[in-house]
């Protein structure tokens, strides 16, 4: 199903959303950044071509989230509900990694009632790549899905709204159908992952290139749109009485990460944290959910201090 | 956890007392944790010190640059159950270990003019060192000056009886997480991938280069990121200067080769 949306009229739907909930959106400064869209005249500083910096798993997964609060030694549920929320103009890459969090954290059997409060709330729409944002770009070969309610695809003087759901078509309805339904392209990179079986290819020497230019700084996980990693730490005051729990982002790449009671570290050298990290994003996750955990955004490569690139190494190196 | 109060002390050798003054403008907290404690002896803001009993936590801060430093360090230790390096002169000898790669006398004259006398007095200076060069340390919260939300997060911790965990990530991971421009990545100088967080990011989110008064985190790759800093036109001299300024013994020890290189700039 698909409706049409002028350019010249996009502001007038995202201040649709704006009345709804809270709007939150691509801006470009010195970089793209997903932020709050907080009133009409901001409609105008939204970003339509870049690809922002921080994914918004963000709005998800915060760096930091309160989990219940302690009051003179007795717990209690922090309120979790979240007033409705859009996030829009949201990439394929991004899309995707929504829906590879959505299948952790909304397992039927151990659905995480935390991501499940700010995902009920959250709607992302969607706009479509016309091309490879640049050379990091490789999204073209990690099968992507349509797994979206609304997407925005441009069509010259109007955007195509590929619409998937009833959530999304909710918002659109007003809007003007189109003639024909018309499935937006997928978009197509230059850069490619070949597809390995990586497990024949664990031995310390098809990663040492690589891990001798890793810094350890951890960016590769924060910014990766599917890196779900997280610790749990408690935040009493002073009093001892009062306090709360709070759930961070954390990485497989910090030393810390697999540290336990006792101080035994599971991955106690770099290079096992670094093979580590790209066996579960792309051949760990995949043996149990039949895909790969990747959706080839290419953040991990593009902001890399060393730009270290591992499907450049995959490719060429692993045979 | 026993109801007691836990007696506390707050002592000082050579530094500029920066770090101590970070725990008393913990602002609204201050009289939160002066009431959980029993604060013993702390020289700079109370006129009555026990300065023989026995402590339960001895917060130290600034370096051993003297003989009468290491004889306080010592006695400090025998009468304290848990003995806190706080701030970098304590964990790594901060600016004035800067001397470890000079000539001691060359340094004497740079800021007391060749003509000064009685250099030596009653201090007896010696090469500054960390803390841990000399005595057994329990925890180091570096930092010039530590943060007031890891002195608290200490605090906190060890009152609740847990083993007070330290921040050990690089100054990146807080820069990536508050979303700021990487300036490496903008050519410029910036030591963040070597040096340990825990500031969130203070001196990159507005513009500045990490300089390291955190000082090394053990896990950094030193080679390439002195690698990285060259291929922003950073030299290498400037890389050395800045591993000297913090912490250069630490720098030393993880690997890096600073000392000879100072010695053939000069």
């Amino acid at each position: 199903m698909g409706k049409l949306l002028k350019k010249s009229a996009a502001n007038d739907f995202f201040r649709s959303l704006q009345k709804k909930g809270s709007l939150y959106a691509p801006v470009s400064t010195d970089m793209v950044r997903f932020q709050h869209i907080k009133t009409p005249e901001a409609l105008r500083s939204i970003d339509f071509d870049g690809h922002a910096f921080f994914p918004p798993k963000k709005y998800l997964l915060p760096n930091e989230e309160e989990l219940f609060t302690i009051k003179q030694g007795k717990l209690q549920d922090t309120n979790q509900s979240l007033p409705p929320q859009f996030v829009v103009n949201v990439r394929l890459c991004d899309l995707n990694a929504i829906a590879i969090l959505d299948k952790l954290y909304l397992d039927p059997d151990y659905p995480d009632p935390y991501y499940k409060a700010k995902r009920d709330a959250t709607t992302f729409i969607g706009i479509n790549c016309k091309r490879e944002i640049d050379e990091y770009c490789f999204c073209g070969s990690m099968d992507l899905q349509r797994a979206y309610d609304l997407l925005l695809d441009d069509r010259g003087e109007h955007y195509y709204i590929d619409v998937r759901s009833d959530k999304g078509m909710a918002l659109v309805k007003e809007l003007p159908d189109a003639p024909e339904q018309q499935d937006p392209t997928l978009p197509k990179t230059s850069k490619v992952l070949d597809q390995k079986d990586l497990h024949q290819f664990f031995a310390d020497k098809w990663w040492e290139g690589d891990n001798e230019l890793c810094v350890s700084c951890q960016r590769c996980t924060a910014l990766c749109p599917t890196c779900f990693c997280f610790d749990v730490k408690d935040d009493m005051d002073l009093n001892l009485q009062d306090g709360k729990r709070l759930r961070t982002i954390d990485s497989c790449h910090s030393a810390d990460f697999t540290t336990v009671a006792g101080d035994h570290t599971f991955r106690s050298s770099r290079l096992q944290r670094y093979r580590h990290r790209v066996m579960h994003k792309l051949q760990y996750y995949k043996d149990t959910f039949e895909r790969s955990m990747c959706t080839g955004c290419g953040r991990c490569i593009r902001y890399c201090h060393s730009k270290i690139d591992f499907v450049k190494t995959i490719n060429e190196d692993f045979k | 956890m026993s109801t007691k109060k836990p007696r506390v002390a707050i002592h000082s050798i050579t530094g500029c007392a920066g770090c101590q003054l970070t725990f008393y403008f913990i602002k609204d907290r201050l009289l939160d944790f002066l009431g959980a404690i029993d604060l013993v002896a702390a020289p700079m803001i109370k006129g009555k010190n026990d300065l023989d009993g026995k402590y339960d936590v001895c917060f130290v801060e600034g370096s051993v640059s003297s003989e009468r430093d290491l004889e306080h360090l010592k006695k400090w230790r025998e009468q304290s159950k848990i003995l806190v390096a706080l701030g970098t002169c304590a964990t790594h000898a901060n600016v004035q270990g800067i001397k470890n790669f000079r000539e001691a006398k060359k340094v004497q004259e740079y800021v007391y003019g060749k003509e000064a006398k009685n250099m030596e007095g009653e201090l007896k200076p010696v090469a500054p060192t960390p803390l841990d060069a000399h005595v057994k340390i329990d925890y180091k919260i570096s930092g010039c000056p530590p943060e007031e939300v890891e002195i608290l997060r200490f605090c906190k911790d060890y009152l609740m009886g847990l083993d007070p965990r330290i921040y050990n990530e690089p100054v990146c991971v807080e820069c990536t997480k508050r979303e700021i421009k990487c300036l490496l990545e903008d050519g410029k100088e910036c030591m963040g991938p070597l040096i340990r967080g825990g500031c969130n990011a203070l001196c990159p989110g507005v513009g500045h280069g990490c300089t390291g008064c955190h000082g090394p985190i053990p896990e950094g790759n030193i080679p390439q990121t002195i690698t990285l800093l060259k291929a922003n036109g950073i030299p290498l001299h400037l890389i050395n200067q800045r591993m000297q300024k913090y912490a250069g013994l630490e720098f030393e020890k993880l690997g890096a080769a600073i000392k000879s290189e100072v010695e053939s700039d000069e």
